[in-house]
C-alpha cells in the first residue's frame, strides 16, 4: 500500500503524540483511497461483450468460428448505445429452393441454427436480447409455404414468430420483415440471468415448402446478404443484484 | 462512515469472488458416435458456462416411399461430453431439452428418447412419441425435463471432472410399405441442449 507524502511527514513527527492518532488516520485514509484506486481501474477497463464460440448449422447453412463454411459471424458495439452489441451473420448459400431438395420428397425444409457463447464483461449481465432477419418469398399455386423463426437461450425459448403461405395463393418476391423480441415467458428467463454468467444464444430461421406434387415452386432466402443479426444488451449488475444471486445458490 | 465504505468495498469483494465459473462442458472434446452422427460433421457442440446445445444435422428415420421394403428404422448417436465442477460446487439440476420435427402418415409412428448420465448418476429420460400429437405434421416439437440431484460429499472437496453421457434414440415404423413416417425430413434438425445449475456445497 503506498503512503501519500503528508503521512510520511506525519510519521516523522509521530514521536509528538497528538501527531501519531493522525498518521493512524493517515494509513486508514490511505487503505481507502487505494480500494477506491483498484476499483476505479476494474470500471474503467473495457466492458465489451466477447464472442467466445459461434455457429451456423442446419441443413443447407454452414458456418462456424475459425473460417468454416460460407456463413460469417461480426460482432459490432452500436456507437450511440452503450453496452448495446450486434452480432452479425452473413447469408452464404442459405435458401429453400424446391428444385434443390436432398431426398426425393416434394415437401422438405432448410433449417438453420445459429449459436453464439456470449461472454458479459466482469460486472455485467445480458440484459436483452432480439433477433432481425428479412427473408423474401416466392412461390406458385399448390404449394404451402412456411418461415419460423425461434428466438433462444439454451435454458428455453425467449420468442417466435411462424408464417404461412397457403396453398391457394401464388405470391411474388414478397419481403417477410423477422423482428424477434422476447415475449413474456421469455422476458422472465432474461430477468433470471445472473451477474456474469456467460449464455448460449441463438436463433432457429426454419424454411418450409409442403406441396403434393413436384410442380409448384418455391423459393425462400434472406434478403441481400444478411441472414440474422442478434442484438444483445448488457446491463450494470447493481451490487443488490450480485448479492441476490450469491445468495440463491447457497443451499442449507 | 468509514463502516458503510468498508462494508461496500468488502461487499465488492464477495459478489466479485461468486462470479467465477462453477462448471466447465469440454466441448472440443466430446465424443460423439453412432449412425450418422460424427463429430464435426454431422454433430457440433457449442458450451457457455453450465449450458451445452449440441446440433444433429443428419440424426433421424426416413420411411418414405422410397425406403424400399424397410418397414422399421432405428438411429441412435451417443455423446460423451467430459464436464468439470469446481471445488465446493455440487451439480444440483439437468434440464434437457430436444427439438426436432416429423411427417408422418396414419398408420406409423416414430420417436426419440434420451437416456444420460451425468456422472455414472442417472438422468431422467426423456421421450417424444408423435402419438403425442393428433396431427401427422409437426414440423417443430420442443420437449424438456430436469433432473433433480443430492449433494455428494465426495464431489465437494476438490475440482471434480467427470462425463455427461447422452445417447439419442430415433425411431420410426409404419404399418405397410404404403405408410410413411419421417421424423428429421429432410431439413429437420435434432437439437439437444442441457443446463446444469450449479449449487454450493453445504
Amino acid at each position: 500500500m503506498k503512503k501519500n507524502f503528508i503521512c510520511l511527514l506525519v510519521e516523522g513527527f509521530s514521536q509528538w503524540k497528538p501527531l501519531s492518532y493522525i498518521s493512524i488516520l493517515c494509513l486508514a485514509t490511505s487503505f481507502i483511497l487505494t480500494s477506491f484506486n483498484a476499483f476505479a481501474e476494474v470500471s474503467q477497463e473495457k466492458h465489451s461483450l466477447e464472442i467466445k464460440d459461434w455457429f451456423a448449422l442446419g441443413s443447407g447453412c454452414k458456418g462456424r468460428d475459425g473460417q468454416i463454411g460460407d456463413i460469417r459471424m461480426k460482432l459490432e458495439e452500436n456507437e450511440r448505445k452503450p453496452f448495446h452489441y450486434q452480432v452479425k451473420f452473413t447469408k452464404g448459400s442459405y435458401e429453400l429452393d424446391s428444385f434443390k431438395s436432398v431426398s426425393s420428397k416434394p415437401s422438405f425444409a432448410r433449417e438453420c441454427a445459429l449459436r453464439v457463447a456470449a461472454y458479459p464483461p466482469k460486472g455485467f449481465r445480458i440484459a436483452n436480447v432480439t433477433a432481425l432477419s428479412s427473408v423474401m418469398i416466392s412461390k406458385d399455386k399448390g404449394a404451402i409455404a412456411g418461415v419460423k423463426a425461434r428466438l433462444l437461450t439454451a435454458k428455453g425459448d425467449l420468442g417466435e414468430k411462424v408464417y404461412n403461405f397457403d396453398k391457394s395463393l401464388a405470391v411474388k418476391e414478397k419481403k417477410l420483415e423477422l423482428n424477434l423480441e422476447p415475449n413474456i415467458e421469455g422476458r422472465q428467463l432474461l430477468k433470471e440471468i445472473p451477474c456474469g454468467k456467460p449464455k448460449i444464444i441463438g436463433m432457429d430461421l426454419q424454411f418450409m415448402n409442403e406441396k403434393d406434387s413436384y410442380a409448384p415452386k418455391v423459393k425462400i432466402k434472406p434478403t441481400e446478404d444478411h441472414l440474422a443479426t442478434l442484438q444483445i444488451t448488457l446491463e450494470k449488475c447493481s451490487l443488490n443484484v450480485e448479492k441476490k444471486s450469491t445468495k440463491k445458490k447457497v443451499l442449507g | 462512515m468509514l463502516k458503510k465504505l468498508t462494508g461496500l468495498i468488502a461487499g465488492v469483494m464477495v459478489a466479485g469472488s461468486a462470479m467465477g465459473w462453477t462448471i466447465q462442458w469440454d466441448d472440443q472434446r466430446y465424443i460423439a458416435g453412432g449412425n450418422d452422427c460424427e463429430k464435426d460433421q454431422t454433430v457440433f457442440a457449442i458450451a457457455a458456462g453450465e449450458e451445452i446445445s449440441f446440433i444433429m444435422t443428419d440424426l433421424g428415420t426416413n420411411l418414405s416411399g422410397f425406403a424400399g421394403g424397410r418397414t422399421s428404422e432405428r438411429k441412435h448417436c451417443n455423446l460423451v461430453i467430459p464436464a468439470t465442477v469446481k471445488q465446493g460446487w455440487y451439480l444440483g439440476k439437468l434440464t434437457q431439452r430436444i427439438h426436432g420435427g416429423f411427417v408422418k402418415s396414419g398408420r406409423s409412428e416414430g420417436k426419440i428418447a434420451v437416456s444420460a448420465s451425468f456422472y455414472n448418476n442417472r438422468v431422467r429420460p426423456l421421450t417424444v412419441s408423435t402419438n403425442q400429437w393428433r396431427s401427422n405434421s409437426v414440423p417443430y416439437f420442443t420437449r424438456e425435463n430436469a433432473t433433480y440431484f443430492e449433494v455428494q460429499p465426495r464431489y465437494c472437496v476438490r475440482d471434480y471432472r467427470g462425463l455427461m453421457r447422452a445417447n439419442l434414440v430415433v425411431t420410426g415404423q409404419r404399418g405397410t410399405i404404403d405408410d410413411s413416417i419421417v421424423i428429421q425430413a429432410d431439413g429437420y434438425d435434432v437439437k439437444f441442449e442441457t443446463v446444469a445449475q450449479i449449487f454450493k456445497c453445504p
